[in-house]
């Protein structure tokens, strides 16, 4: 991405992690700090002027997590198009999807929750995907022909569920086990102030089901990938400061329950909140100069800092028989921008399970240091999980993780 | 991350300001007016065009820090101009694009491509007020600059730097503007500003703007390649240093699309 021409283009980062459990766990992985070492490089390369290849390789050195300690391909993907089409061959990685907390719709690609517990990471997808854009929307088809299980955290990760998902004991619903071919269309269209997508999948689910099975006298959890077809929307409605936001599928299987998931919300920004405080002569007048080094002036005086107001409410027919643990959850966020010339960002958020499960506190901030570095902080406090809550097993966990990146 | 139309943009929007026919019993507010739209129309019929921009931001205390982004634009005749800004530098933020259609009678649409979570994101075109990358620059001070988006008010002719320039005041129209007013210079035989003054909400100098070294392209259009943006109240300042202009690069509508996004 720089340059003219595309030639070779490259964008990377090598990063540091360090995490601390202030509590012992459950079972036997009993240690408190945790250091990680990864890198990746996602590369673009015209070979010629009609076809572009995309390797996006990664590697990872956990210290505690043998099953987190691996190298592996995000993307793999070759690429063309003309104005009104596309088609990519390969291992490649596709976002559908507009809410913040989850992504219900987001189906192609399989989840990579070893790497990122929020499942924001994917792990690359093969496929053959042709996309055509005309003024009645942009139409999308693609073959799938090569289903990837899920990563799970070994014995030795942390948080640790109680017992372990062993990869070995997966089992397919299809006779060709994962080599059966998926299918995916989509459309997407938008009309004003809203960006709408429509979606159908038919073939093997990218969530297991996890079936407790006893091998001698160890008990380990059995993932189980069932057929699904699933119909979903997706709807993203903009009104100034005002975003509205509602993901749906409905799935069907031989395997599942037939079922109906949610995620609908708003997000709301306030450009520069605390400029009125100034403007209308609200602080004592020696506050805001340029020389003031107290953290609250400063802070009181910054008419450049942005909030966010984030709701969701998660839902899912299944009730506590649901493959996640979100059936009846309510997400409350705020996101503050700083606007300064290092992007400083934080953002602040609970989810509470309405049924009385559990409750999830996070923050998450992060800085631009010396140009080409960043740094994170996470927190993360789960609380009051009950005994027949999905978070049961990881209850009353926290960790703050603290994560310096490089980037190139 | 939004980078309004019109590569022209960076207030050089206030460049194309017009001749001064200067009728009898024209009022100031008129002869603002005239002058607006007379330089607006001596930008039009660029088509399209491409540049690469590096901003340097200092504090107060001199520190230094440093993006790069690559603008390309599109003239829609009738609306507003199409435009996109591919981030290079810093690195964390490389390969994010932000995608503009900027639109003469309703609100601009806006989104972003985020390279690392392959999402491209419908984003509120509402936010004018607020510092484009943490600059001294609002999204407002480079974005698309309409005529309607002001109104006008001629007040003298006066020498600048060694050149005649008319001075005006223009008010923006949006009431979400973050500026009460605006005095601009504009240079009488070119019809570019030279120098543009913000007010802020409170109706005091808040920032000052200077355009410098200005080319010319296509024997018609006239560009700066250095704008300075001094925040007095804060004592920070902007550089944006524009290089490699190119006209009529042969972009075309489906370059600005939302999936030409991710492909920057």
């Amino acid at each position: 991405m720089t340059g003219q021409g595309h030639a070779l283009d490259w964008r990377g980062n090598v990063s540091s992690e360090f995490t601390y459990f202030p509590k012992s766990s459950v079972g036997t992985n009993n240690w408190k700090f945790n250091s990680s070492i990864a890198a990746e490089v996602e590369l673009t390369h015209d070979l010629t002027d009609a076809i572009r290849l995309t390797m996006h390789p990664f590697i990872r050195w956990d210290q505690q997590d043998d099953e987190r300690s691996r190298v592996g391909v995000r993307e793999l993907l070759l690429s063309t198009s003309g104005d009104t089409w596309e088609f990519n061959a390969g291992l490649g990685t596709v976002f559908w999807g507009v809410t913040e907390s989850r992504n219900p719709v987001d189906i192609i690609n399989q989840t990579d929750s070893i790497e990122d517990i929020a499942g924001d990471e994917k792990l690359g997808q093969l496929m053959l995907n042709l996309k055509w854009f005309s003024d009645y929307g942009d139409f999308e088809a693609f073959l799938l022909p090569q289903h990837h299980k899920r990563t799970f955290s070994g014995a030795d990760g942390r948080p640790f569920a109680g017992i372990t998902v062993n990869p070995d004991l997966t089992s397919y619903e299809s006779n060709q086990g994962s080599t059966h071919t998926d299918i995916a269309l989509r459309w997407a269209h938008s009309f004003d102030a809203w960006d709408v997508g429509l979606h159908y999948f038919d073939g093997t689910s990218r969530d297991p089901i996890l079936i407790p099975q006893v091998i001698a006298t160890t008990a380990e959890l059995a993932p189980r990938y069932p057929l699904i077809k699933q119909l979903g929307l997706d709807a993203q409605g903009l009104y100034g400061d005002l975003a509205i936001k509602t993901e749906l599928i409905h799935q069907t299987g031989n395997e599942i329950t037939s079922h109906v998931e949610a995620v609908t919300g708003l997000e709301y920004t306030l450009v520069g909140f605390l400029s009125p405080l100034q403007e209308n002569d609200k602080l004592p007048q020696d506050w805001c100069t340029p020389d003031t080094r107290n953290i609250l002036k400063m802070l009181a005086c910054n008419d450049r800092l942005d909030l966010g107001i984030v709701l969701e409410y998660l839902w899912d027919e299944r009730g506590q028989q649901s493959a996640h643990p979100f059936q009846n959850d309510l997400l409350a966020g705020l996101r503050f921008a700083f606007n300064d010339a290092a992007s400083s960002d934080a953002l602040m958020g609970i989810v509470q399970d309405l049924d009385g499960g559990a409750t999830t506190l996070s923050l998450e901030t992060s800085t631009r240091i010396y140009e080409s570095y960043r740094l994170k902080l996470l927190g993360r406090q789960f609380l009051n999980t009950k005994e027949d809550s999905s978070f049961s097993t990881i209850k009353n966990e926290s960790f703050l993780q603290l994560e310096l990146s490089y980037f190139f | 991350m939004l980078f309004t139309a019109k590569t022209r943009s960076l207030a050089v929007a206030a460049i194309l300001l017009a001749p001064c026919t200067a009728t009898l019993a024209e009022t100031p507010e008129e002869r603002g007016l005239a002058i607006a739209i007379e330089g607006d129309k001596r930008d039009q019929g660029y088509v399209d065009s491409t540049a690469n921009m590096k901003m340097i931001l200092r504090n107060r205390a001199g520190k230094e820090s440093t993006r790069n982004v690559r603008i390309k634009s599109l003239e829609v005749e009738g609306d507003g101009d199409k435009s996109l800004s591919i981030f290079d530098e810093p690195a964390d933020v490389k390969g994010t694009t932000s995608l503009t259609w900027s639109h003469s009678t309703k609100p601009d649409e806006q989104w972003l491509y985020l390279p690392a979570l392959k999402r491209v994101k419908r984003i509120s075109s509402k936010n004018k007020s607020g510092p484009f990358m943490g600059s001294e620059f609002a999204f407002e001070d480079i974005g698309s600059q309409e005529v309607d988006k002001y109104t006008y008010k001629y007040l003298r002719d006066e020498d600048f730097e060694s050149a005649k320039t008319f001075v005006m005041e223009r008010y923006p129209t949006d009431k979400n503007s973050g500026y009460t007013k605006q005095v601009v210079w504009i240079e009488q035989d070119r019809y570019i500003a030279l120098k543009l003054e913000f007010y802020d909400r409170k109706g005091s100098l808040l920032k000052t703007l200077v355009s410098s070294d200005f080319q010319q392209y296509l024997d018609k259009f006239w560009r700066p390649s250095t704008l300075e943006m001094t925040n007095h109240q804060s004592g920070k300042s902007t550089t944006l240093v524009f290089s490699d202009y190119q006209f009529q690069t042969g972009l075309k509508s489906s370059d600005f699309s939302k999936n030409a996004l991710k492909k920057q």
